[in-house]
């Protein structure tokens, strides 16, 4: 795997801290918006120890174990084990994340179908592409080292990543092929 | 107004009825099935060892069936999903691995059981299993891949009409019936190694892992939404009581035949089919016949559900695609798992010499290792608010089901040590 490209699994869980580098929670999932090509991750959602205050709203007293959507201008820089917030907890920005797409809990394990509706996989690892302090969804992985994807799948995935132009990775659906997210499924063009 | 009123009535009563008609089946069906060859064993050895002291466990083993599967029933009716799908969904790719995994391998073992019931079962119709086995088997695919799945259904409920084999073979055996009544509301555990072993296969035989998935499974194959749960709730809660009236009866039926009787030793019934022969000179012909009736019909019903839940939940996990409404090319992987099963169960039953006890031996084991992960993963997708809305459990159900979790998961460490330790 390209070195700039990463597993979002691995990046889940992956420790935040703040300008004053304290630690103040972990990664719990990424939003990203299908519309830009490359799609790209807009915000994250962080999983904090606790805090007393949502951007401008002081809370009554604090809350534990709250998970808060962080505009990625809050990214101040990604390191291998720890991604650093560019303010001190806890006065960061937030954002809703109403119609957000997120790579966890949309994409990551679901259903991928075709245009027809015919069930393929299941969508086993998201791959993101780190360029600087930016993120890019790089596309979907069907199979693992220990679970080979194969068969008619793996004929579809070698035959979406020649259209594409995309050399390499053998069971990475390129991003190119996404249509769109649904509830029930993942539709990608085939 | 009072005879508008009771028309009324009945005009709903009527319309619940039909309601009801339609919705009938995942839950009896999935609970009829649970009395295979494997299960009328264990009932049979419990009957024979323990007379009938080990009925109040039954009862028990009835109310818990009932409230694991109202569980599944509630999560198929409020997301449309399958369990492999929640599970999958809700955890990781490595775990809903591990399931599928101990799955394919327990219901393999599972179907071969069943494929030896009905090799078994023809044995005592004097057919030998070379000839039975291969007809059955073409029969049995045949059925589900080539007949729709509701024809099958509904040939199936008819079918569950054959237990009642278990009861006439209760009476023949003149149980003492003051006696079972009294062992019905009187627990009496003990803590005799061969007593907690048979209790724990008891409840592990009824409370199957491949029976959530498979309930689940039917409820959104058949479409129903959370504005029907109340009838698959009944549907549950009978197919239950059925499913444990019977083994009641089989149990009732080895021990009033064979218990204390000094012409048949006990510990030699360890299958259903021996029992079933054992039957004839204390019971009468009848007696024995219907009994293997019973265990013909059980292994045919449970050898093509089982086959076929496991393919539609191994293919649901994956994302791959599933359905006899398919054809092979578009659903390869799913027809490889179903046609596999019942090859491979029926050449290895063929096979002489097949340590066929063993592999029952290793099913349990592994049916006894996957329940508590299940219940577990069930437990904590039906309390997440975000999949279940406001149909997560109650307090006391939780407080309940985790109870019985744990105390799961110890009594089958305590089994599988006892197994593979005997001596420790």
């Amino acid at each position: 795997m390209d070195e700039d490209v990463f597993s979002l699994i691995s990046f889940i869980k992956r420790e935040v801290r703040d300008a004053e580098d304290h630690e103040v929670g972990h990664v719990q999932d990424l939003a990203v918006d299908l519309g830009l090509q490359p799609p790209m991750v807009t915000d994250v959602a962080v999983h904090l120890q606790w805090t007393d205050r949502i951007g401008e709203l002081i809370l009554p007293r604090p809350a534990e174990d709250i998970v808060l959507l962080l505009p990625w201008e809050e990214v101040e820089s990604l390191e291998p084990e720890v991604l650093y917030l560019r303010d001190p907890h806890p006065l960061f920005q937030v954002v809703s994340s109403e119609g957000k797409i997120f790579a966890r809990r949309d994409i990551l394990n679901k259903q991928i179908t075709d245009e027809e509706g015919n069930r393929l996989h299941r969508v086993d690892d998201v791959l993101m592409r780190q360029e600087g302090v930016l993120l890019f969804l790089e596309g979907l992985q069907v199979g693992t080292e220990w679970l080979p994807a194969g068969g008619r799948i793996g004929r579809l995935v070698n035959r979406l990543r020649s259209r594409y132009n995309r050399p390499g990775e053998t069971n990475v659906i390129p991003y190119e092929a996404i249509l769109r997210v649904d509830e029930e499924a993942l539709v990608i063009r085939t | 107004m009072l005879g508008r009123g009771g028309r009324t009535q009945r005009r709903l009563g009527r319309r619940e009825i039909l309601i009801f008609l339609t919705v009938l089946g995942p839950g009896l069906i999935t609970a009829m099935v649970d009395n295979d060859a494997g299960g009328i064993a264990t009932y049979s050895v419990a009957g024979a060892r323990f007379g009938y002291e080990l009925l109040w466990v039954l009862v028990f083993t009835a109310v818990l069936l009932s409230l694991v599967q109202e569980m599944t029933v509630r999560m198929g009716m409020v997301t449309g999903k399958g369990l492999a799908a929640l599970i999958r969904e809700r955890f990781s790719l490595r775990l809903t691995a591990f399931i599928m995994f101990t799955l394919l391998v327990t219901n393999f073992a599972n179907t071969l059981s069943n494929f030896a019931g009905l090799a078994a079962s023809m044995q005592l119709f004097h057919v030998p299993p070379w000839i039975a086995i291969p007809p059955l088997a073409v029969l049995i695919w045949w059925l589900v891949v080539r007949g729709t799945y509701k024809r099958v259904e509904k040939v199936f409920l008819v079918a569950s009409l054959v237990y009642i084999s278990y009861i006439i073979s209760a009476f023949l055996a003149r149980p003492d019936w003051s006696e079972v009544g009294k062992a019905l509301v009187t627990p009496s555990p003990h803590f005799d190694p061969a007593y907690l072993a048979l209790t724990v296969t008891i409840i592990g035989t009824t409370i199957a892992p491949w029976m959530q998935f498979y309930q689940q499974a039917a409820i959104v194959d058949k479409g129903l939404d959370s504005s029907k749960i109340r009838y698959e709730r009944v549907d549950t809660v009978v197919g239950s009581l059925l499913m444990t009236v019977v083994a009641m009866f089989i149990v009732i039926c080895c021990s009033a035949a064979f218990f204390n009787n000094p012409s048949v030793g006990a510990t030699t019934i360890t299958t259903a089919e021996q029992a079933a022969s054992a039957l004839a000179p204390i019971a009468g012909n009848y007696a024995s016949y219907l009994f293997g009736l019973g265990l013909l019909v059980a292994s045919l019903f449970a050898g093509s559900i089982l086959p076929l839940s496991t393919a539609y939940t191994v293919c649901e996990a994956f994302g791959w695609e599933s359905g006899i409404d398919r054809s092979y090319r578009e659903a390869p992987r799913f027809y490889f798992i179903y046609t596999f099963f019942i090859a491979g169960s029926a050449i290895l039953v063929m096979i002489p010499g097949m340590p066929l006890v063993l592999l029952m031996l290793v099913s349990q084991t592994m049916n006894g290792i996957l329940l508590p992960v299940i219940l577990f993963c069930m437990l904590t997708l039906i309390n997440d608010r975000d999949v279940m809305g406001s149909y997560v459990n109650p307090p006391w159900l939780n407080r309940v089901m985790w109870t019985v979790t744990i105390l799961l998961t110890l009594l089958t460490l305590v089994m599988i040590v006892s197994t593979f330790f005997p001596s420790g």
